[in-house]
């Protein structure tokens, strides 16, 4: 692991919790019910859950592990979907921008910023109107243990043309490697992670997570071109998708591009290529997740 | 020969009757149809009238050709309101670009470009005719497990792409079809329960 992939790793956002008022028995405070959490930003806000249920379940109005009801978080009304890492939901909805962030949340060593989430419960029809996926609580761990395995096929599937690597990982492989992200072992997790993604692929995994206008989660075919030196570069494939937003791999010759590429909260240099862009910066899911922040007349 | 008319016909109403209360005998009530054929041969004569009539069977059960996946309106979901407020500190230009953006994607969105689906059945789950079926590529994933639910009648349906993975209900269908095409088809398998855990 090397110090780019070390650091990344060690990524955290600190998340307040809050209960739906609605929920809470009569006389509750809601003050009472907050809970402050720092979370890896490679990781999944539904892995908190039963910390979550555990410290306020006696507060609540309804059993937690109802089968009828699913806990699911917004962010200002607007659903945060559970089967993401927290990095790039925090980066994408809170529409963050690198260049802007220490002037913005560090105003003074003293003050330290948090994301506030709202945790509330839903029918199972509701949930489907929100597009969040249904789980139940008592069994978060398995639910997202079950997604994060598929999202890793998926991965394997893109990066080698198949899933045999991963399939013929035996059951305690596969519980060593989950077992990395709950433990936040960096070297257990690259060790398993190498023996899938191979050292040339010839497509890569990324999902562009936009907020602005509206919310828009695509996941583009990604080919990297061994033979010639054509897409190759960040700036490549962000001028296939948004031609309108990258004129320029430098903002040198006249015209300028009005948005920047950001993962896990860090600006990308477009000139970056994209090999080494997946190598470092990919998610724990085998996914590169990318965000776009515009550029603001303070810019 | 009236009465042999009849029979047919009786077998015929059954037979749509059956398959409208149950898909899963889909294959069975083909072949029992068959072995009706084959006693009502020495009486209708022909192989031509068998032909004619699995033509016309074909044709009321919608199995000739393509079918197609009910399309859900694709809802445009706004970001957080603190977040939209970025949109009022961008320069008049980057505005208009970003203004232009969304009206493209919005028109592509619209095109309504179809893809072709290969439903493949795993284990002991009825089968569905006919297997290949026509989407709207900007459909999310979640629209497929909604349609097999529906047309299977089951609670619970466990779709697979080309036998590997579960991919993400909110992963859009035509990304899918580009990433993981066989023959210009997204291989769905489906199952009742777990397959590929």
């Amino acid at each position: 692991m090397n110090v780019i992939q070390n650091l990344l790793w060690q990524g955290s956002v600190n998340v307040q919790i809050i209960i739906d008022s609605e929920l809470l028995l009569p006389g509750v405070p809601w003050q009472e019910t907050i809970v402050n959490l720092r979370l890896p930003r490679n990781s999944y806000l539904i892995l908190c859950i039963p910390l979550i249920l555990k410290q306020t379940g006696k507060f609540l109005k309804l059993q937690f592990d109802s089968n009828t009801y699913i806990p699911w978080f917004e962010f200002e009304n607007v659903p945060v979907y559970w089967n993401y890492p927290i990095g790039i939901l925090f980066d994408t909805l809170t529409g963050l921008d690198p260049a802007q962030r220490d002037a913005k949340y560090f105003k003074s060593e003293d003050m330290i910023y948090y994301w506030k989430l709202q945790l509330g419960f839903c029918s199972i029809t509701d949930c489907n109107q929100n597009g969040i996926i249904p789980f139940q609580s008592h069994e978060s761990n398995q639910a997202i243990k079950k997604y994060w395995i598929h999202q890793w096929k998926q991965a394997c599937f893109i990066l080698n043309g198949n899933s045999k690597k991963i399939m013929s990982f035996s059951n305690n492989d596969i519980e060593l490697f989950w077992q990395s992200i709950l433990e936040r072992d960096p070297v257990k997790f690259m060790d398993l992670s190498n023996k899938i993604i191979p050292k040339r692929p010839h497509r890569l995994p990324i999902v562009i997570y936009q907020i602005l206008p509206t919310i828009c989660i695509s996941n583009p075919v990604v080919i990297i071109d061994n033979t010639n030196r054509n897409f190759q570069t960040v700036f490549d494939l962000m001028k296939r998708e948004f031609p309108n937003y990258f004129l320029n791999v430098n903002n040198d010759s006249g015209t300028y591009n009005i948005a920047k590429v950001i993962s896990n909260g860090i600006e990308i240099p477009l000139e970056m290529k994209l090999l080494e862009f997946y190598l470092n910066f990919k998610s724990m899911d085998g996914f590169l997740y990318i965000s776009l922040s515009f550029f603001t007349q303070s810019n | 020969m009236e009465d042999n008319q009849e029979n047919l016909e009786g077998s015929r109403s059954r037979l749509l009757e059956s398959e409208n209360d149950d898909n899963q005998s889909d294959y069975s009530n083909v072949s029992s149809d068959s072995q009706i054929l084959e006693n009502q041969g020495s009486v209708t004569g022909t192989i031509q009238k068998q032909l004619k009539y699995f033509s016309r069977r074909l044709s009321q059960l919608g199995l000739e050709g393509e079918a197609e996946v009910p399309s859900e309106v694709v809802r445009l979901q706004d970001p957080p309101l603190a977040t939209s407020r970025i949109l009022q500190r961008l320069p008049e230009a980057t505005n208009k670009v970003v203004e232009k953006t969304q009206k493209e994607q919005l028109h592509n969105s619209n095109l309504d470009e179809k893809i072709n689906i290969k439903f493949q059945p795993i284990g002991n789950i009825p089968v569905l005719l006919p297997s290949v079926c026509k989407i709207s590529s900007n459909q999310k994933f979640s629209v497929i497990l909604a349609f097999l639910k529906k047309r299977l009648k089951l609670k619970f349906v466990y779709c697979y792409i080309n036998n590997s993975f579960a991919p993400n209900p909110h992963q859009i269908v035509g990304e899918l079809w580009e990433q993981f095409k066989v023959k210009d088809e997204l291989i769905v398998s489906y199952c009742g329960s777990v397959a590929f855990g």
